[in-house]
């Protein structure tokens, strides 16, 4: 254990002990201060601590345009269209976890998408760039919500259609 | 040209099949050219890299699986209407892996190579063949066995220049180790000009049960035996976590899977690079 973890421990238990006002009168009377001007150090370290670590304000987002994807492949903006409809009707990445997966396949971070709607953005990033007939396998395959693997292997092996 | 590497040991259920699927995800993941042949007729191993979807899709498709390298020959299908002579390429699944950019390729399996089994006679070294026209185009071949001695074991180890052997540290599970060892032993006597060894011994705690006491006095045992017969142990350790058979329902990377805790990951890509250097393999950036 590091010398300051040492302290920190140590300084809880006494904290726990007797209480964080003793403490503070302990030190302030072992340095020969009052117990209101340690206050006031503690208080401007505090006010020192939470300025560095305030996060700036989030810069906005510009709003996401899927047109301007769409002119820089204008052949695949059809099959793109196409498959967004899926999207939005729920047909294609049925569930966020399917759009973590395709994302994540396709080597793209996935750890803030927050919700469905808008993770296509980056959606439509990675399908610009995959070619038409792997686009249009996509917009060819049903949803597959209600998959269960021993379901379809069970029916399979036991020939039921 | 590639190793070749079987996953095997005589006891079932000690997670090979887990293992070689999140073997071949890693190293896929690592640009390691790497092909995983499912040599169990319960083709779980197929149905974990594939999802169970698409290996569905393979069997409507009659595509050729591993069987037909066994069999030598492709039976009448809707493109030819008499048999065909196989060729390994039409056997392998190019790109059967996670990403999107995978070099992963597959020789699936299915339940008719059980025939295979009913019928042995010569066919243990036609894997091997077989594979032989093809190694050169991978840096990793790994095989996943069955868990019984037959025709298939001896055609891994036919084609494999190491075992990789997983054990669950359970009393009856460790049992399937000296099995191993003396199965080894007697294909080495029998093929003196094969050099097949023993890469490792990899610790799999494929569940929760394997992870107290009795646990612990079986990893001693093993160790013993391991000392005794110079076998090399993995320090660490594929500790049970409900994620690998989350992994092996979603098809996916153990690190891809949902929910999986970082340390879950982290420990298996430890186990990863051990695995890689026993074998003289190292990651290509």
């Amino acid at each position: 254990m590091k010398q300051t973890e040492l302290l920190r421990l140590q300084l809880a238990i006494l904290m726990l002990q007797h209480g964080e006002r003793a403490i503070l009168e302990s030190i302030a009377s072992l340095r020969g201060q009052d117990t209101g001007d340690l206050e006031a150090i503690l208080v401007d370290i505090d006010k020192i601590r939470h300025a560095r670590t305030k996060k700036p304000p989030a810069a906005k987002t510009p709003s996401f345009s899927i047109e301007s994807v769409l002119r820089t492949h204008p052949e695949k903006a059809d099959v793109i269209r196409s498959i967004q409809t899926r999207y939005e009707d729920k047909a294609f990445l049925t569930e966020l976890k399917d759009v973590r997966r395709f994302l994540d396949r396709h080597g793209q971070p996935t750890n803030t998408l927050k919700t469905r709607s808008e993770a296509f953005a980056k959606v439509v990033r990675v399908l610009i760039e995959l070619p038409i007939p792997e686009l249009e396998v996509i917009l060819s395959n049903a949803p597959s919500n209600e998959f269960s693997g021993l379901g379809v292997i069970s029916d399979q092996i036991l020939g039921r259609k | 040209m590639a190793v070749t590497v079987s996953l095997i040991n005589m006891k079932g259920g000690v997670g090979k099949t887990t293992l070689a699927a999140q073997l071949a995800h890693a190293a896929d993941r690592q640009n390691i050219r790497t092909l995983v042949v499912d040599l169990d007729p319960q083709s779980n191993l197929s149905q974990a890299i594939l999802s169970p979807e698409k290996y569905v899709k393979l069997l409507k498709d009659k595509k050729p699986t591993v069987s037909a390298i066994f069999e030598s020959y492709l039976p009448p299908s809707n493109s030819s209407d008499s048999p065909k002579p196989v060729d390994i390429k039409d056997v392998i699944i190019k790109k059967a892996g996670y990403w999107a950019d995978t070099t992963l390729d597959l020789i699936p399996s299915r339940l008719e190579l059980s025939h295979t089994l009913k019928n042995p006679t010569s066919k243990e070294r036609r894997l091997a063949k077989a594979l032989s026209k093809i190694s050169d185009q991978y840096d990793l071949i790994l095989l996943d066995c069955a868990p019984t001695e037959s025709i298939l074991t001896e055609a891994a180890y036919h084609a494999s220049r190491y075992a990789l052997v997983p054990v669950k540290p359970e009393f009856m599970a460790t049992i399937g180790l000296p099995l191993l060892a003396r199965s080894i032993n007697e294909f080495k006597y029998e093929n003196n000009d094969h050099s097949l060894d023993i890469c490792g011994i990899v610790f799999n705690h494929s569940s929760a049960y394997s992870e107290g006491p009795e646990g612990e006095k079986s990893i001693k045992e093993v160790k013993v035996e391991a000392k005794k017969n110079g076998w090399n142990i993995y320090n660490t350790h594929v500790r049970y976590s409900a994620s690998y058979p989350k992994a092996a329902r979603e098809g996916t990377p153990i690190g891809s899977t949902s929910y999986v805790r970082w340390e879950v990951t982290n420990e298996f890509s430890t186990f990863f690079d051990e695995f890689l250097k026993s074998i003289g393999l190292k990651t290509i950036p």
